[in-house]
């Protein structure tokens, strides 16, 4: 799109061009599907100058993950499903052959192939069935309280992030608690608090694998941990708004219903 | 809704209701505290550490109720913040805490709880902490802090006056605190509310795209949009803490970029929070910023 290379700061170009880019992506009818090529930041303040509801009815597949967490929230909300998958970015990194078959398989509006990836490791036993949803923890929790928030009900729930110090994973994880943003939740996708345990402090790090332990492991619900999604070295692609399995004894997570939104697949 | 007046020969709870304190950095604040005629009290789980709390929640969450519902004690100071009040929630009775009327002390991740008093009226100070003074800082840092106790809310006149960005008037309760803190109630029972209100803010070690998301949120949420009038203070250490991979902007221009449009009378480097030297702000209380000229008066006092 015109302005995808721009650079200012931390944002590629104002929050005008930016948001212009993508609604016209949405907007066009000769474009099937929109990619992110980064996250970083920057997407939340987009928000208040997109036609959400005409990207939603759009049907496009949209995909990417980390900061575009905040656009996959906005748009399942609206009905829209759309895909958790690495960006353009994340390929600069060699990558095991499943992270682009995945990613492929999705874009054609096939499945996402997440029995060629390891399975996740077990937390809380159990199964569940619900809707995906979820993504990158510092942006949900950066949208409670607002218009777009995160509300998982009834919601198997991915939560994965980078870079975070290990109070930082706990505060975050608190607010979504006290918020009642898992209120409801069948069970919970944790990914890799990628850089966390390595963070250096002047203090012994707490590693995040016991903090989501002691926060989450009492809710009641089936929970896995070091899934292959977001911030880690190979990614599955992980269609979000539609309903899958969770068999945390297994460590997977299995897609029940067809990505039929690209209509003639 | 007034606080009860703190008195020499009042006794002072010590908490430690987030990060753990080494005892040795207790010394200055409770010798400030002694000197100025108040007792102390340091409560039974103040010098617990694990991790990066300062013991379980149970135990700390207690110390802070036990203080705040005992009849012996007059106000309660935080010794430190680091991270730790928010787990509180589940364990503490705040409607009880509010009736108690006594002055909660501190800021940055105490932030929590003085929003939630807020909430219910209730006034609080935003001030150094037992930590905080263990470095020194200018004489009207102290001046400032033992006044507001008194319940003088006179701004010593040797502290710094901030920079215009919206010129203009506004009168209301201050609220408000660490950014980070403020965000991380948005969206619970324990929500930050700034309607009416004059909105505080400052950030230490948050790198400037984190600012930038953190007032989005604020903006997104609604927050701005209903205050009366912002005083910002400084996001320590913004300028210095980006991620090589993302880029930074000066934070005084996001924050200038992201606030200013809202036309709320605003100011900047207010000197408060993890500031090198900082005023003690009483919160709740109504209060009047001239952004101008840039100054913070108080139309009434913090204490019956």
């Amino acid at each position: 799109m015109p302005s995808a290379l721009c650079s200012d700061g931390y944002l590629a170009g104002c929050d005008a061009q930016r948001a212009e880019d993508l609604q016209r992506a949405f907007d066009d009818p000769t474009l099937a599907a929109v990619l992110c090529v980064r996250g970083g930041y920057g997407a939340a303040r987009l928000l208040p100058r997109l036609d959400l509801d005409a990207m939603a009815a759009s049907g496009k597949l949209f995909m990417g993950y980390s900061d575009i967490t905040a656009l996959h929230f906005a748009l399942n909300l609206r009905g829209l499903p759309t895909a958790h998958s690495p960006m353009v970015v994340s390929f600069e990194h060699d990558k095991v052959p499943w992270v682009a078959e995945s990613f492929l398989s999705v874009l054609r509006g096939g499945g996402n192939l997440s029995e060629r990836a390891p399975a996740g490791n077990v937390l809380v036993g159990g199964t569940a069935r619900g809707v995906v949803a979820g993504g990158c923890l510092t942006l949900m929790t950066d949208s409670l309280g607002t218009p777009h928030a995160f509300d998982g009900s009834g919601k198997i729930v991915l939560i994965e992030d980078v870079g975070e110090e290990d109070y930082r994973v706990d505060g975050n994880l608190t607010h979504l608690l006290n918020s009642g943003a898992l209120d409801g939740a069948r069970g919970i996708v944790v990914g890799e608090m990628t850089g966390t345990n390595e963070r250096k402090t002047e203090r012994e790090t707490v590693p995040w694998q016991q903090i989501v332990s002691e926060r989450l492991g009492g809710l009641g619900i089936p929970i896995i941990t070091n899934y292959p999604f977001g911030h880690v070295d190979n990614m599955l692609t992980l269609p979000l708004g539609i309903e899958a399995t969770l068999d945390a004894d297994a460590g997977t997570l299995t897609y029940t219903s067809p990505l039929a939104y690209l209509g003639s697949e | 809704m007034k606080l009860r007046k703190l008195s020499r020969g009042d006794t002072i709870a010590l908490v430690t209701p987030a990060s753990p304190i080494p005892a040795e950095k207790l010394e200055f604040m409770t010798g400030l505290l002694h000197d100025a005629g108040y007792r102390t009290r340091l409560m039974p789980h103040a010098m617990d550490a694990e991790q990066y709390l300062a013991g379980p929640d149970a135990c700390r969450a207690e110390d802070l109720q036990a203080a705040f519902d005992s009849d012996e004690i007059a106000a309660v100071l935080c010794t430190r913040g680091g991270y730790g009040c928010a787990r509180l929630f589940p364990f503490l009775n705040i409607d009880r805490m509010a009736r108690a009327r006594k002055m909660l002390i501190g800021f940055s991740d105490v932030t929590t709880l003085h929003v939630a008093l807020a909430r219910r009226g209730v006034p609080a100070v935003h001030a150094p902490m037992a930590i905080t003074l263990n470095y020194p800082r200018e004489p009207w840092v102290y001046e400032s802090f033992l006044r507001v106790l008194s319940d003088d809310l006179r701004v010593p006149d040797e502290a710094p006056k901030p920079e215009t960005v919206v010129p203009g008037i506004a009168e209301g309760p201050i609220v408000g605190g660490c950014l980070s803190l403020l965000t991380d109630t948005l969206g619970t029972p324990e929500a930050l509310d700034t309607t009416g209100r004059i909105l505080i803010i400052e950030a230490v070690d948050d790198p400037s795209h984190r600012v930038d998301a953190m007032l989005t949120h604020l903006i997104n949420a609604g927050a701005i949009e209903s205050c009366a009038g912002l005083i910002i203070g400084e996001m320590t250490r913004a300028d210095e803490k980006h991620f090589e991979d993302i880029g930074m902007r000066p934070w005084r221009e996001i924050v200038t970029e992201r606030l200013a449009p809202f036309g709320k009378p605003m100011v900047i480097d207010y000197p408060f929070g993890h500031a090198k030297n900082m005023l003690t702000v009483p919160l709740g209380v109504r209060a009047r910023l001239d952004a101008g000229r840039g100054d913070v008066t108080y139309l009434e006092g913090l204490c019956e």
